[in-house]
């Protein structure tokens, strides 16, 4: 059947033309191969199963310029756009200025044993270890994961040696310099060694307030045996804003996997997390919080690909819909031939606190072993009234005992963000949110 | 512990062949040519009598069907059916002409008699003494009997084949068929509207309890034959009905097709029961034979406060695809889904249900136990959803599957959609296989590894074998036995 | 004062209370006794104003004016509080902020300052003492993983901290062993007075050996069918209520 391009797509299928950045030869052919994947896949729209409720075609109206790199901003200023908590945060900092790595902004000297390289010279050098970059963990690449190989503008590649512990979080910041509404690709490769430990935080901000962004970021974590790895996100985006983030990790033996994503309204978000159990006794904790209002969409897609023995994966989402939000939950746990002793669980509970939102879920089991204990849960609802009433039988007004009910469903989620710092942000936000629902 | 003792004596008398019911009945049929074009289309037709207006709509069905692709989005993997390949009109030739009990050929009797399917009105089934079902035994293409009309139609329920309703109730069929499964609702469907050539019709007038069961008995005998019957049911205001089917096929090599539409209208008040036991030749252990059941079932809560209820026992059939599926349009009206898929050897199934709530105050239930071994794939694929006025719409859905032996698979996929913010959902599923502890305390207690599987499997799958009718009942516990004979060891 | 006058109450068309009229001036402390099905809770729902109730008929009054048309969190704050039967549990909701949130609606309603943190904690530190209530019970969610009669003593701290002028005490005896129910009554008690009215609904006599009602109800059918000094509660468990109750017989 013939394609109907819409112009954004026309103006992505340009952009793939002219590649930012440039690599050893593996990198091109990569490339190379991804430019044709996008160009014969176009944007993904509801006929492509896993994107039936986001459909990219329709829902990117327009495609934003590109960024252009701006003056790099002052320290003051991107402290000030970070907030007080996260300003003061205890981390080493790496900033990524539209997209591309800003060595100025960032800490030069993590540990003895992490090697650091911006993703345009370390490309250029063709450092062995980046090998895996692009290879997408030998899965097929859906069409935003390929135009980002080709379209990418920078980002940001780490090594951590065996045994390494750091002594402080890395903070990755997405800082936005525009004052026009912009596009970028960027990218994050982690190459985490055997027993090593990291706890990364990664935040989205913009220096210009309300200045709406399509960001495409894909992010590569290789996870040696026994390594631990914390991995917690924050999005609050303009509400013309589209965020596209791809998640994908290789885990190996008796490694520990956190990741939580926390989405604050948005225009279209879509987070899409690819885990691989390739070695035994791997854990895997993937959680989050979506608040949304407006017309904000938010779209959580998963895959807990079980490939190995005596894994474990836990999946905890709340999503919390006010206005016309909608939100999309899929989630897919595989258990491999021979994946015997898998433990899987996966929840993921909606509250719908206004007449128009909705809320769409798919949990999906795809199980080809017979030793495993797997489960899902999915639940949508409103705000239970025999607990609204016994709030207000105790004088708390009707707005507040919402609220707190609110605070109470996602409360169980948030527990799961371990840096105390990071969480009581996260709370304050989610609390301003509340209180205005 | 007697229910158990009674199971595992059940277990005990199964034969050790695997398909019983797989011998060919040697009688003389009338056969359309092979192949499909318009003029098989209007050769059914006219073998039936139609209307004129009946023809156009077959007609107009098949045109459609000639654009349509069959569906790939199952989790489903077989030898597309070469439709030009198969006979789509197969009758007795004995059933020409009128047809009462004393003139059915007595080899189709016999034949219903070694199926253990009662066409003598003074029925006794499965054991159940006093239990009379009424009975409209499908071979092939045509329905070659229907028992207990007089009585049924002493409290005005119509039940016939629906060739005879085309002739003697169209205003019923005009206004009701279609309406629930357009004709051009799928590419199974719309096939199936072009070529059906049988099936049963009911009609259950307001305010009436329908006296008696009612059962329709599919049996595929000639090779090369695709079955497509069609199945419409209406209950009228304020009236009840409990529907049964059953179906077997002889073993032949080839796969044999069948595509049926089941369509359930319940008016104000009304109430459908709709139970399946549906045991076509599955193919042998190598995949070779078996049915392929294609069946489009949906049922129309239309009026307010109604209710339709799908239990299925799905153990047959090479390939299933089927979706028995609620709408609840009517204020207040309720949906259920029960069933058990059992797959063994090599067995492809992917059935679930819709569960689509358009009116207020809605509520639907499913509950799926889904059990594979052997070599085989075993997926639910359901759909609940609340449209925007669907205020107060509820749904509980519980989806468990059983895994026996490390080669089969399962998958559960479901699609849930709440656009209204007062919808209630809660799903919930699991995945598990039968724990050593559960088979060494029955075995320690002196049963042997098969009939521990089966006791096993009818526990897991008690919750939905409890909404069969009696009749059923035991003959569906026997039958989980029988199909994962070989699953162990 | 409570004055409740002629009250009838339906839930989906159906009489549940059919023409109730019980005053209980202020300090006193009324019980009100009766078979399973009477209709107490439902009474008690009402007056602290749960949805899902339609008054057909009558009034209900504190102090004077009619507190139907007031939403449950105004009535609380206006001084009438019910400790419910079962009382609800709610995870993720720390008992500890739950108390703080609800001790600063009640007095902002009450145009009362709002207290600050370490004033708050005293106050609630220093009743939950004398109610027995343990500070790990109020770093948990609110009265999950409570036993019976946890939650029954955190019913009494949540209305020994919001100071209402008239309590209602919904069955608060049931699920209690003797001790618990000795440690409830005591709260119970520690908060009477003068200012103070109470309504005690309860099935059995037991509770009202160690709460001591200047008058007894018997309530049947949603109707009060007798009243009586403390005495009738103890005819009440001689006889039982079989006179009162036609379906009994």
């Amino acid at each position: 059947m013939e394609l109907v391009r819409t112009p954004a797509e026309s103006g992505l299928i340009d952009l793939c033309q002219t590649p930012s950045i440039e690599g050893p030869s593996w990198f091109t052919a990569r490339q190379d191969q991804a430019r044709d994947e996008f160009i014969s896949l176009g944007l993904p729209h509801r006929r492509v199963e896993e994107w039936k409720y986001t459909d990219l075609k329709s829902g990117l109206k327009s495609l934003y310029p590109k960024a252009s790199s701006q003056t790099p901003p002052s320290t003051t200023a991107l402290n000030e756009a970070l907030g007080a908590t996260l300003a003061t945060l205890e981390a080493h900092r790496l900033v990524l200025v539209d997209g591309v790595f800003n060595a100025d902004l960032s800490d030069d000297a993590i540990g003895s044993d992490v090697e650091l390289l911006p993703l345009t010279d370390g490309l250029k050098d063709a450092s062995p270890w980046l090998e895996g970059l692009g290879d997408n963990l030998g899965q097929d690449r859906d069409a935003i994961q390929a135009l980002n190989l080709v379209t990418m503008q920078g980002g940001v590649a780490l090594r951590l040696a065996e045994k390494a512990k750091l002594d402080k979080p890395v903070h990755i910041i997405f800082a936005n310099t525009n004052m026009k509404a912009s596009s970028f690709a960027s990218r994050l490769y982690f190459d985490i060694g055997a027993a090593a430990k990291v706890e990364i935080i990664e935040t989205h901000i913009s220096l210009n307030q309300d200045v709406s962004l399509q960001a495409n970021i894909v992010t590569e974590l290789m996870i040696g045996d026994w390594a631990q790895v914390s991995h917690v996100k924050f999005t609050k985006d303009t509400s013309d804003s589209v965020h596209l983030a791809n998640v994908s990790g290789k885990l190996g033996k008796e490694t520990d996997y956190k990741f939580f994503q926390f989405t604050l309204n948005g225009g279209i978000t879509r987070n899409q997390i690819y885990m691989r159990y390739e070695g035994d006794e791997a854990k895997a904790d993937i959680s989050g919080v979506a608040l949304l209002n407006g017309m904000s969409h938010a779209d959580m897609t998963l895959v807990m690909d079980h490939d190995a023995v005596g894994c474990e994966s836990r999946e905890l989402f709340k999503t919390v819909l006010d206005g016309t939000a909608q939100a999309v939950f899929q989630g897919k746990v595989i258990v491999q031939p021979g994946a015997q002793k898998t433990d899987g669980e996966m929840m993921s509970k909606a509250l719908l606190l206004s007449e128009h939102a909705e809320f769409d879920s798919k949990p999906e089991l795809e199980i080809y072993a017979d030793d495993v204990l797997c489960g899902h849960g999915a639940t949508t609802g409103q705000i239970d009234d025999e607990l609204l009433f016994y709030l207000k039988a105790r004088g708390i007004e009707d707005a507040q005992a919402r609220a707190l009910l609110i605070q109470a469903f996602v409360g169980e989620a948030f527990e799961l963000v371990e840096n105390e710092q990071v969480r009581e942000m996260m709370i304050d936000h989610a609390v301003a949110w509340y209180n205005q629902a | 512990m007697a229910a158990v003792k009674e199971t595992v004596e059940q277990v005990k008398d199964i034969d050790v062949d695997k398909y019983k019911y797989g011998f060919t009945t040697d009688i003389e049929m009338v056969k359309a040519p092979k192949g499909l074009n318009e003029d098989i289309v209007r050769f059914i037709s006219e073998k039936k009598e139609e209307p004129a207006w009946m023809l156009e709509w077959r007609l107009d069905a098949f045109e459609r069907w000639k654009t349509m692709a069959e569906p790939e989005w199952a989790n489903l993997t077989y030898k597309k059916p070469d439709f030009q390949d198969l006979y789509y009109y197969a009758a007795p030739k004995s059933t020409e002409g009128p047809k009462s009990l004393d003139e059915v050929d007595p080899e189709l009797l016999e034949t219903y008699a070694k199926l253990g399917i009662p066409l003598k009105e003074q029925a006794v089934l499965a054991g159940v003494e006093g239990a009379r079902v009424a009975i409209d035994a499908v071979f092939d293409s045509v329905s070659v009997v229907t028992t207990f009309k007089d009585e049924l139609a002493k409290a005005g329920v119509i039940f016939c084949s629906i060739s005879e309703a085309m002739r003697e109730h169209p205003e019923l069929i005009q206004k009701y068929l279609g309406t629930v499964v357009p004709k051009s609702d799928n590419f199974y469907a719309t096939l199936n509207s072009a070529v059906f050539s049988d099936g049963s019709f009911v009609y259950i007038p307001p305010g009436v309890r329908c006296p008696m069961e009612l059962s329709t008995y599919f049996r595929i005998n000639e090779e090369n034959t695709g079955q497509f019957e069609r199945t419409l049911i209406i209950a009228d205001k304020g009236s009840y009905v409990s529907y049964l089917e059953g179906c077997t096929a002889p073993m032949r090599d080839e796969n044999q097709l069948h595509a049926a539409v089941v369509e359930l209208i319940a008016l104000d008040d009304a109430e459908i029961k709709y139970s399946t036991v549906q045991n076509w030749y599955p193919g042998d252990k190598d995949g070779k034979g078996g049915v392929f059941n294609f069946v489009t079932k949906r049922g129309d809560c239309r009026g307010k406060n109604s209710k339709i209820s799908w239990t299925q026992v799905e153990t047959g059939s090479a390939i299933t695809w089927k979706y028995p599926s609620c709408i609840l349009r009517g204020d207040n009206s309720q949906g259920e889904f029960y069933s058990i898929a059992i797959s063994n050897g090599m067995q492809q199934v992917d059935s679930g249900t819709k569960m689509v709530h358009l009116g207020k105050n809605t509520s639907s239930r499913i509950i799926s136990k889904g059990i594979s071994a052997g070599k085989s794939s075993n997926t639910y694929r359901g759909l609940v959803s609340a449209h925007r006025k669907a205020s107060q719409a509820r749904n509980f859905t519980q989806c468990d599957s059983l895994l026996i032996g490390d080669l089969c698979s399962a998958h559960t996929v479901p699609y849930i959609e709440a656009k209204n913010s007062s919808a209630t959902f809660e799903h919930e599923a699991t995945t598990s296989k039968i724990s050593d502890d559960q088979m060494f305390y029955a075995q320690a207690r002196g049963l042997n590894e098969e009939e521990a599987v089966a006791l096993i499997v009818n526990g897991f799958a008690r919750e939905v074998i409890q909404q069969l009718p009696m009749e059923f009942m035991a003959e569906t516990q026997k039958l989980i036995g029988i199909s994962l004979e070989g699953s162990v060891g | 004062m409570l004055e409740i006058k002629n009250l009838h109450v339906e839930v989906e068309g159906q009489p549940i209370l059919n023409g109730i009229d019980l005053t209980v001036p202020k300090g006193e402390v009324h019980a009100i006794m009766g078979p399973n099905g009477s209709g107490k809770s439902t009474l008690s729902y009402v007056i602290a104003g749960k949805d899902d109730y339609d008054i057909t008929k009558g009034d209900i009054l504190w102090n004077g004016e009619s507190i139907l048309e007031m939403d449950p969190a105004e009535r609380v704050a206006a001084g009438v509080f019910l400790a419910f039967q079962y009382p609800i549990e709610i995870p993720g909701v720390a008992t500890m902020t739950f108390l703080r949130t609800a001790i600063n609606s009640v007095r902002k309603a009450r145009d009362e300052e709002e207290l600050s943190i370490p004033d708050m904690m005293k106050l609630i530190q220093s009743q939950a003492k004398q109610l027995a209530v343990k500070p790990e019970m109020l770093k948990r969610g609110l009265n999950v993983g409570f036993s019976g009669g946890e939650k029954k003593r955190m019913e009494i701290l949540q209305m020994a901290l919001l100071n209402p002028g008239m309590c209602i005490l919904d069955e608060t005896d049931s699920g209690l062993d003797i001790d618990a129910l000795r440690i409830v009554s005591e709260g119970v008690n520690a908060l009477r007075g003068p200012d103070r009215s109470m309504l005690v609904i309860t099935h059995y006599q037991r509770l009202l050996n160690y709460i001591v009602p200047d008058k007894v109800h018997v309530m049947s059918d949603g109707k009060i069918v007798k009243t009586g000094g403390k005495e009738l509660a103890l005819e009440l468990e001689e006889s039982g209520y079989a006179e009162y109750d036609e379906d009994a017989a």
